[in-house]
């Protein structure tokens, strides 16, 4: 986007930001909507209502998350893809953090079949000498 | 402007006095700040590391206790990795060369940069308060539950750490705006020395990974005071988490410390060489393709701390993908260099033992990113040896040469080339004593951080304890060349390498208080030694 | 738009080292969203932590969860959105120069922002009446699941954390009214510190409207 002279970013309109806070307003109710249904009652075997429910939440709050910062943070309107890039790297860097780590704590014991076993295991180290009780180790 | 009037005096003449050092917001003073402070505390993180070293000369006690030698060993690890590998090349050199070499008056937030200087200092200053407020003996990796036994020592180190994370990200971020924004006119990013993509890369990594930090110390700190059962596993929190948290920021940390060190050793090699970097582009995505593959590796220091088979796989399959982007920076070094006119100046032989220190760094990282071989090779003097020759002896080789190669620039003096060749020797000498021993000792099993250890090992500990003494004399040595050339050293030509570099072609030695008498118009890449100076 | 409203106030200088207003602005702006990716990070830290132990222990999640009001967490969200419209409109007036308009949006979006401060007191307090604590200080009754504590410790750190954002924006808010809007014209030519500050107050939006749902209501 070209510049003017004297003209500096993009020039936020009333119309987009009463606009974004309408919509968000809106989601907001959707949200509790949502949150409000008994699960317990539409509860079927072949079907876990409530991880729906919980995904469909999560999936009303990343609209409004793209809302605000495409409308209300001026994303949208970004001429550089600059911030974007920036924006993406934050979304790609947390997804890593938390699908490795779920790959971590989720799968605990899945392979070893010995682990939350106790392993009867004989230390190759002798015990020190009494009076050694100061030859702390640490971490 | 007002600005041109006293804009043909140098920068360090240019405002007198104690207190036009402290509420300066000029990037190359903040930069000298940030020198000498972080060559105080590698000295007092180094002399720790010396004294633990000479206890270690028998498995007996020779001076230290038991617990005192966890004490310093934990002060070296917490003196040496927060406040001078991690701030070491981009708080000290990258502030004073990154506005010159770009060719730009200043940083682009000169205030937040002197913030960051004093969020060092303040930083610094509770992590030595944390020397004399008990015994931290937590390891400088702070794991759960060592660093949950509210010891005062702990916690003030943590909170140092904190605001040594914040002027971290500071720094980052001035350098990620002031490279986007603030080039010279024909500065395009294709045409910037290759420092400043190994600085760009290493901000990356500093905005995006520090934050972490900052939350695992808040949450610890909290975990401490009020016990929120995320991390303790005595209140059903999970410890391996912990160290998750705490990795996702220091991996990326590690090539923080070392990313930087590669944008110098381009530097001098392309000016030692008197010749265009072998592969430019390839060099400088490298930097940034390290950057971003150093935030999905992260659990390969914990292999055998617990994590699932599922993760230690993944892990350990994409540790090896770091290997390429250091390879292909090592051999368009070595490329550089064949048919180049080389000149064995100082700078030029602490470059040469950065690529020899940091072949050996890499190769032994990629042994250990080896499942099945990291179980046999975890916590022993191996990883020791493999990461100080990282730490150590690549990023802290390349700190001292990158001083070398800007001395001129910084203080307008030469300093004596025989003893700065000699000091490198003996540093190049004595550091492979050290810690090549280590890699030895440790693959038949000794294992690290210990106090005692058995007797057959004593010769290699014996062993490298005379390196650790070879490498001080080293460092002196070096290190008085450079304070004497203060007072004798003859005055520095504009530029005494011949570099194309912006700093040195087109800034006086040393620079103007707002760098250059006339913005630069840059015709010319980096490197660019076969055509004429225009 | 370039109209400058006679208000007598002096313009904005472009500091000694940018060359430009542009590249003042870029630069500026560039800043902020650095910064506030390294925010996205330390708050995405926090809710890695939060969808690791929703994963570890649902029950706890779910039994925590259902102890919180949702209808204090709907009202602040309103309070926040809304504070989010007023600073979103004092930019527009910004960008036009209508520094009376600039000034009475700020002073809305810090009143909006004390009434989220001031509910989120009220439900500390009860939590605090409850012993619904984390950790070592839980002393609640009635609850099934061991590990509803750690439900609690997640709880106050999210949302302290997130309240000391709000009242670092109410801080910076009060500097742009007090010092900015009072001291120099805001134009088409230079509107950054409004700009800047309702930057950082959509983040503070953002990162609620994911705080809300997580801890409100997926239980």
């Amino acid at each position: 986007m070209e510049h003017s002279e004297n003209e500096l970013g993009h020039l936020t309109t009333k119309n987009m930001v009463v606009g974004a806070y309408v919509a968000l307003l809106v989601l907001t109710g959707v949200m509790l909507c949502l949150s409000r249904l008994n699960t317990a009652a539409l509860s079927v075997d072949w079907l876990d209502v409530h991880a729906i429910k919980v995904t469909l939440i999560m999936l009303t709050a990343l609209v409004m998350g793209v809302i605000i910062s495409m409308f209300l943070m001026g994303l949208r309107y970004e001429s550089k893809l600059l911030n974007m890039t920036i924006f993406a790297s934050n979304f790609v860097f947390l997804l890593i953090f938390v699908l490795f780590t779920w790959a971590d704590t989720s799968f605990r014991g899945e392979i070893d079949p010995t682990f939350n076993q106790h392993i009867n295991f004989v230390s190759p180290v002798k015990a020190e000498p009494a009076g050694a009780q100061g030859h702390s180790v640490a971490p | 402007m007002i600005a041109h009037v006293t804009n043909n005096i140098n920068y360090l003449k240019a405002k007198r006095g104690f207190m036009s050092w402290l509420v300066t917001v000029d990037h190359k003073r903040i930069g000298v700040m940030y020198l000498a402070s972080i060559l105080c505390f590698f000295i007092l993180g180094g002399s720790f590391a010396f004294m633990f070293r000479l206890e270690l000369w028998s498995p007996l006690k020779e001076f230290l206790t038991p617990d005192q030698y966890n004490q310093f060993f934990t002060l070296h690890g917490v003196i040496m990795v927060f406040l001078v590998v991690v701030p070491g090349i981009p708080a000290a050199l990258g502030n004073f060369i990154v506005p010159l070499q770009l060719g730009a008056k200043d940083l682009a937030f000169p205030k937040l940069n002197l913030t960051s200087l004093y969020l060092y200092w303040l930083g610094a200053i509770i992590a030595l308060y944390s020397l004399v407020a008990g015994h931290a003996d937590q390891g400088w990796t702070m794991y759960a539950p060592y660093s949950l036994s509210r010891n005062p020592a702990v916690l003030w180190m943590m909170i140092a750490a904190f605001f040594l994370g914040f002027s971290s990200i500071l720094t980052g971020l001035n350098f990620l705006v002031t490279i986007h924004n603030m080039r010279a006119p024909g500065m395009t990013f294709f045409r910037m020395p290759l420092f400043l993509w190994s600085m760009y890369a290493t901000a990356i990594m500093q905005i995006f990974a520090t934050p972490v930090l900052a939350i695992t110390l808040v949450l610890l700190l909290l975990e401490n005071f009020f016990g929120i059962g995320i991390f303790d596993p005595a209140l059903g929190g999970d410890p391996i988490l912990m160290q998750h948290f705490f990795w996702f920021y220091s991996h990326p940390a590690v090539y923080i410390i070392v990313v930087p060190g590669f944008g110098i050793t381009s530097e001098l090699i392309t000016a030692f060489s008197k010749k265009d970097i072998f592969g430019y582009n390839f060099v400088a995505y490298s930097s940034v393709a390290i950057a971003i593959i150093g935030f999905v590796v992260w659990g390969h220091h914990m292999f055998v701390a617990g994590q699932s088979e599922l993760a230690d796989f993944l892990f350990s399959f994409l540790t090896f993908f770091t290997a390429i982007p250091s390879a292909i920076k090592v051999f368009n070094w070595t490329a550089t260099l064949y048919k180049g006119s080389i000149e064995l100046k100082t700078p030029m032989l602490y470059a040469l033992q950065f690529l020899f220190n940091f072949t050996i760094g890499g190769l032994t990282g990629i042994i250990l990113s080896i499942l099945s071989v990291d179980i046999h090779l975890h916590d022993t003097y191996f990883v020791v040896s493999h990461f100080h020759y990282v730490a150590m002896g690549s990023t802290m080789i390349a700190f001292i040469g990158g001083i070398h190669y800007w001395w001129p620039k910084m203080t307008g003096k030469m300093y004596n080339e025989f003893w700065g060749r000699a000091a490198a020797i003996l540093v190049f000498v004595g550091f492979n004593v050290t810690f090549f021993v280590q890699l030895v000792m440790g693959s038949q099993g000794s294992p690290r951080r210990y106090y005692h250890y058995m007797n057959e090992f004593q010769i290699y500990h014996q062993i490298s304890t005379i390196g650790v003494i070879i490498l001080a004399t080293g460092l002196f040595m070096a290190l008085f060349n450079l304070l004497a050339s203060l007072k004798f050293g003859a005055t520095a030509p504009k530029n005494p390498w011949g570099a194309r570099t912006l700093e040195w072609e087109e800034a006086d030695s040393p620079p103007v208080l707002y760098n250059f008498t006339k913005t630069p118009v840059v015709t010319h890449g980096p490197y660019a030694f076969d055509t004429e100076k225009a | 738009m370039a109209t400058t409203a006679t208000t007598g106030l002096p313009e904005h200088h472009v500091a000694h080292h940018f060359d430009s207003a542009q590249q003042e602005f870029d630069s500026n702006k560039m800043g902020m969203w650095l910064f506030l990716a390294s925010e996205i990070m330390m708050f995405g830290a926090l809710f890695v932590g939060a969808l690791i132990f929703h994963t570890l222990h649902p029950a706890a999640f779910n039994e925590g969860s259902q102890h919180l009001d949702w209808r204090m967490g709907t009202i602040n969200t309103f309070f926040l959105l809304t504070s989010g419209l007023t600073m979103g409109l004092a930019v527009i007036a910004a960008q036009s120069g209508r520094q009376g308009a600039v000034r009475l949006n700020l002073v809305l979006s810090i009143l909006f922002a004390s009434g989220f401060l001031v509910v989120k007191f009220i439900e500390y307090k009860l939590k605090i009446h409850h012993g619904t604590l984390p950790g070592r200080l839980w002393h609640g009754e009635g609850f099934h699941d061991p590990y509803v504590h750690v439900f609690y410790g997640l709880y106050f750190v999210m949302t302290g954390l997130h309240g000391l954002h709000v009242l670092i924006g109410m801080g910076l808010m009060t500097w742009c009214l007090i010092f900015r809007a009072s001291s120099v014209q805001f134009n088409r030519k230079y509107f950054t510190p409004v700009e800047l500050v309702a930057l950082y107050w959509a983040l503070v939006d953002l990162i609620w409207v994911f705080l809300f749902p997580l801890l409100y209501l997926i239980g």
